[in-house]
């Protein structure tokens, strides 16, 4: 795939350069006044790390979601969960210099090691679909709070489930 | 290759070191002992007052019997205000008819210059028969540790096999969101903060020296294990890689650190100095391998793994290679130690959705379940395998337990207002 | 497993947006045209990588579901290889224990050691009163179940025996391997019985030894430690040196 698409993207970068020539990019709804529209955007007032943590924290943006529920004993992603990270692994490739910290939960039940495993795994499962949908390996890193951070105490089946979690998060953040 | 999540990020450290033979402290929550199973046959014994004992800072006889009675294998026989020097004949037959089988007699002695010294011996009133005696000085400070001390003497001239009530605990005490690691004597009391954190402290380990302690901390958001010098209060990161970092656990020769490690993506065991430094992967498996003990011969390592779909307790060979499955009975087998002698397995099992503490005796297959409570975790053999700390819960708190390996005699060392778990026993003093 | 270079795509898109050549090479509105393809051609592009990358979570969860079966299977097969063993050590501790108990029958006066070399129907000459053809039959199935390992139907089969054939030469015999099916049922006080029988009942018979060590140990599972020492002691008097009173003799001085 890698092979496949590489020349395909280097050469519209170049074209597409070439293009920019005009100054304006015309095409769907977009004016020339706004910024917004297309995926290029040649001058931003803000830097781009600013505009990136108002993404983060923007309530709109599937971004600003940061936890992956998982299933009883189960330690894959999800589909309902799959559109929130890739949201968030488009955003790392779109900036590098990002990075974030992904802690992986279990619930209380059994040995304290044990559920760190749990944990790790959960965290890694999500390590896993970021890097497939763009982050780099050296961005990303899978930890495991195992049973120890639990968000919820109750012995109660709701409770387990709310601490089989993964949670994303950005460096500056914790 | 160290996580990047422990350089770029400034941490919240709400880390106190605190020396942990700084006895001065008022422990705040003291632990108690309580008997709550019933003993077979005790060995009848009586401690009188030692001979000058009121020139002692704090009465050695009082704590000898105490530690006697706690390990359920003796029964005290009261003598009343008797006083037995050790250089005197006893009165065999009026001991024997007050029903004690033996007799502790000692005196005290200051010898100045915050000195003080205790001589004891040990009698047989059946046979009338001198067992052996033993001298100890120490300093005010030491007092209790002597004490403990003597009881182990009389503990092995009576029953064969060494004691451990000079050994210290190791645990973790949660009070909302404060963490302590506290060590403590072999019966939970007289317990002083090693460590205080405001993240989680988990799997504290001895060194076999008992003057260090491993444990994983979450004080930087992951999982890290570090070596904490007792003494000095001094530690150091032994293992921050990329990942999660846990269940440290010290080889017999006090060498090197077996640990589970994340760095290449699933759990899996790996052993590293204890100075730090490369790790090197003892397991292989695309399963979770986890919580490692060594055998004291330091020959195997034997672990937890899910390699068969559920938890079970496994070994290998302490350089890694082929593993072997230990536990057959039941679906949930995790939390293993070995005892001194290697003849012991206990650990923690699952039993009709209970989880219990449970012993496995590794010759004959024979298995046995410790305890009859819901929630125990992370047991730990007594230096001299008779004896499993554990923790369970109690009121609805974390307490501690402790279980002989014939299930016999069982006690609570509970602590007012704490959550206490993760305990540790430790080597006895060299 | 490779990854979809999403990242090199946005990387060169924006990359495309700082570098102005100062010439243009198409006319205006073929490149406007040329524009809105190659737009076209990325918007499609980028769906194809979202697409496959989605398919590869799918598929790395797949893998993770089949390795989850995979030591489902691993386990099943460590618990099954774990329960073969014991079935095999304790097959061959019965065999080593009937082998010897059967050579020793056979030393002896029926012959029962070797049931195939005499035809049920042949009535045998050896020894004393020969038992009937019918006896001979019973109490070889008798000893065939003990032999599979149903000590249930065996205890029961030569208790049948034992009414049905009061006056059989091989009663002994059979008081001895139903006080042993006893024993392996842990009913003592029934193996006791039978024991007791070939003990007391025929003293010089070659299983009385044997038998002795039998009542003893049913006695023990009684929870009758002394009569149980009490008999081992007088099974090393009786009979110091027949392999039941030399183990004897071993627990004894133990």
């Amino acid at each position: 795939m890698k092979k496949l698409l590489t020349p395909a993207v280097f050469c519209l970068g170049i074209i597409l350069s070439a293009c920019s020539s005009t100054g304006t990019v015309e095409e769907g709804t977009g004016s020339v006044e706004d910024r917004n529209v297309g995926a290029v955007t040649t001058v931003t007032p803000t830097s781009p790390r600013s505009a990136a943590l108002a993404a983060l924290r923007d309530p709109n943006s599937p971004l600003s979601k940061r936890s992956i529920y998982f299933d009883f004993d189960s330690y894959v992603v999800k589909p309902e969960f799959q559109s929130l990270v890739q949201a968030h692994g488009r955003f790392l490739a779109q900036n590098p210099d990002f990075k974030v910290l992904i802690q992986g939960n279990a619930d209380e039940r059994g040995s304290r090691e044990y559920n760190l495993a749990l944990g790790q795994k959960r965290a890694e499962a999500v390590k896993n679909a970021l890097l497939t949908f763009g982050a780099r390996e050296d961005q990303v890193e899978a930890v495991s709070l195992g049973e120890e951070k639990p968000i919820c105490t109750d012995r109660t089946e709701e409770c387990y489930a709310q601490n089989r979690r993964a949670d994303i998060l950005y460096s500056g953040e914790f | 290759m160290r996580g990047f999540a422990h350089h770029l990020f400034h941490w919240r450290l709400v880390v106190t070191l605190l020396l942990a033979t700084c006895a001065a402290l008022p422990a705040r929550a003291q632990l108690t002992v309580e008997i709550t199973g019933a003993g077979g046959q005790r060995i009848p014994i009586a401690i009188p007052y030692l001979a000058g004992e009121e020139l002692l800072p704090t009465p050695i006889s009082q704590i000898v019997g105490q530690d006697l009675a706690k390990s359920g294998i003796f029964q005290l026989v009261d003598v009343g205000l008797l006083r037995l020097p050790e250089d005197q004949i006893p009165d065999y037959a009026n001991l024997a008819a007050r029903g004690a089988d033996a007799v502790l007699a000692g005196s005290a002695t200051v010898l100045g210059a915050g000195q003080y010294e205790v001589r004891v011996r040990v009698f047989d009133t059946r046979r009338q028969a001198d067992l052996g005696g033993i001298l100890y000085r120490f300093t005010p400070s030491q007092t209790r540790a002597t004490a403990h001390r003597i009881a182990d003497f009389v503990y092995e001239k009576l029953t064969g096999i060494p004691g451990y009530f000079a050994s210290r605990l190791a645990y973790v005490v949660k009070q909302g969101n404060r963490y302590e690691l506290r060590i403590s004597e072999a019966d939970g009391s007289n317990s002083v903060p090693a460590l205080i954190s405001q993240e989680p402290i988990i799997s504290p380990t001895w060194s076999p020296d008992g003057t260090k302690v491993a444990y994983v901390s979450f004080e930087a958001k992951k999982p890290i294990v570090y070596v904490h010098e007792l003494a000095t209060g001094q530690r150091r990161v032994v293992a921050n890689f990329k990942g999660s970092n846990s269940a440290p656990a010290f080889s017999p020769d006090g060498q090197s650190i077996a640990l589970a490690l994340t760095r290449d993506g699933i759990s899996q065991i790996y052993l590293v100095p204890v100075m730090g430094g490369t790790p090197v992967r003892l397991s292989r498996s695309h399963a979770i391998d986890t919580e490692p003990v060594f055998s004291p011969d330091g020959r195997h390592i034997y672990f937890t793994s899910d390699r068969g779909g559920s938890p079970q307790i496994y070994r290998m060979p302490a350089s890694g290679g082929a593993a072997e499955r230990i536990t057959f009975e039941g679906e949930y087998n995790v939390s293993p130690d070995v005892s001194s002698d290697g003849k012991l397995l206990t650990f923690v099992t699952r039993n009709q959705g209970r989880y219990q503490v449970a012993l496995l005796d590794l010759q004959t297959r024979q298995q046995l379940i410790l305890s009859d409570s819901t929630r125990d975790e992370s047991p730990s053999f007594a230096p001299n395998g008779r004896m499993i700390v554990y923790a369970s819960e109690f009121g609805g708190r974390g307490s501690l337990f402790a279980v002989s390996t014939d299930g016999k005699v069982r006690l609570r060392l509970s602590a007012e207002g704490a959550d206490v778990r993760e305990p540790a026993w430790g080597p006895l003093p060299r | 497993m490779p990854k979809p270079p999403v990242w090199l795509l946005y990387v060169l898109i924006a990359s495309a947006a700082f570098c102005r050549p100062a010439f243009a090479i198409f006319s205006d509105d073929q490149a406007r045209q040329g524009v809105a393809e190659l737009r076209q051609q990325v918007q499609t592009l980028g769906e194809r990588v979202d697409n496959l990358a989605r398919a590869q979570v799918t598929q790395s969860n797949d893998l993770e579901r089949l390795r989850e079966e995979m030591r489902r299977l691993t386990g099943r097969i460590e618990e099954l290889q774990y329960k073969l063993e014991q079935i095999e050590k304790r097959q061959r501790d019965f065999y080593l224990d009937l082998d010897a108990r059967l050579t020793a029958l056979g030393a002896g006066a029926t012959g029962s050691a070797a049931p195939a070399a005499t035809p049920p129907a042949q009535p045998t000459t050896q020894g004393a009163p020969a038992s009937s053809g019918n006896a001979k039959a019973d109490f070889d199935a008798a000893l065939g179940k003990l032999q599979s390992r149903d000590a249930k139907g065996a205890l029961a089969a030569f208790q049948d025996f034992l009414r049905q054939h009061p006056n059989d030469p091989q009663i002994p015999q059979a008081h001895f391997w139903a006080g042993t099916a006893a024993l392996q049922l842990k009913e003592y006080e029934t193996a006791r019985r039978h024991f007791a029988r070939v003990v007391f009942d025929h003293p010089k018979h070659e299983l009385a030894p044997d038998a002795m060590l039998g009542l003893a140990n049913a006695l023990q599972g009684m929870g009758d430690e002394v009569g149980s020492i009490d008999m081992l002691k007088r099974l090393v008097e009786r009979h110091p040196n027949t392999p039941a009173g030399q183990v004897a003799r071993q627990r004894l001085g133990r």
